[in-house]
């Protein structure tokens, strides 16, 4: 037998025993494919309010809001409060956001909380009727909505 | 994934699945990384399957995957030097042909992935280089080295091993 032919039979039955069990093996790869495709698709919402988020705060080239004339502040409702001179926190704000300085969490593409919190400079004059919402939960979780 | 597109990928898988392992468990000779190795490739060729670059030979793309995955971990084990020879013999007492797997585990991991494509999935040298990303020629001094390496153990001369390799 020639070194080919002994090598070819031998590495075969050097490998039999490596039978595997297919359907197990098949049904571990669709649902490792599944996890993976949830993740993925949780992950880019996350990505995309973050970076929603980002825009809103004016943080994006591109994303400046086209200039409005300059009106004078709308008064205020009596639901809602003017902010103090420190930046406000967002969480569990309501209604209309006054002119001034606000406080919210923000979020890495990757996920990564540790960031500083992002400030909201409302300026004087500011009309907008757009909304926003921050991803400050898990994946797939919209904690806080608002309105500009 | 459509229905069609999900027969075609498990036929693939079925009928590939076996031999891809085999191949990783020559390069790695560990059954465990050579099984991680193998679903992984698998894994990537369902997230491509049906995408926009079509993967015309899918059986070879897994194996090509695979192999390449299963040299780089091998050539990685060898820089960390993390398993003591004698630990790995000892965890293939149960192995067929035992001596054969050791001599195939003491070539380098290019010459035992050229070793494996050639002779136990019977490939030709051409695919062999196309799968390992190398050339022809490259392929056939693996073949070359590694044949000389194993001919003591198959009881043939040195001088022998320069035949068949074309």
């Amino acid at each position: 037998m020639s070194t080919d032919e002994q090598l070819r039979t031998r590495l075969t039955r050097a490998t039999e025993h490596l039978s595997a069990d297919l359907e197990l093996e098949l049904s571990r790869t669709l649902r490792r494919a599944h996890r993976r495709r949830t993740a993925r698709t949780a992950g880019a919402l996350a990505v995309a309010a973050t970076l929603a988020g980002v825009a809103w705060l004016g943080g994006l080239p591109g994303t400046d809001r086209p200039e409005r004339p300059v009106e004078p502040a709308r008064s205020p409702d009596t639901s809602v409060t003017r902010p103090s001179d420190g930046p406000s926190d967002l969480v569990g704000y309501r209604g209309p956001l006054e002119p001034g300085r606000y406080s919210m969490a923000a979020w890495g593409p990757d996920g990564d909380t540790r960031l500083p919190r992002a400030i909201l400079e409302v300026p004087e004059g500011y009309f907008s009727n757009g909304g926003w919402a921050v991803d400050a939960g898990g994946p797939g979780e919209v904690e806080q909505f608002g309105e500009v | 994934m459509r229905t069609s597109q999900r027969v075609e990928y498990e036929w693939v898988f079925r009928s590939t699945y076996p031999s891809v392992l085999r191949t990783a468990f020559l390069i790695l000779h560990d059954r465990g990384r050579a099984e991680e190795v193998t679903q992984d490739a698998f894994l990537r060729l369902y997230e491509r399957w049906g995408g926009v670059i079509r993967i015309d030979n899918p059986a070879a793309w897994v194996r090509k995957v695979a192999a390449r995955a299963a040299v780089r971990q091998a050539r990685l084990a060898r820089i960390r030097e993390t398993v003591r020879p004698d630990e790995e013999v000892s965890a293939w007492d149960d192995l067929p042909d035992l001596d054969l797997v050791r001599a195939v585990a003491a070539l380098a991991p290019q010459q035992r992935a050229a070793v494996a494509l050639f002779y136990l999935e019977d490939l030709p040298v051409d695919e062999v280089a196309h799968l390992l990303g190398v050339s022809a020629s490259t392929v056939k001094q693996h073949l070359y080295r590694a044949r000389a390496r194993l001919a003591a153990l198959l009881s043939e001369s040195p001088k022998e091993v320069t035949k068949d390799v074309d």
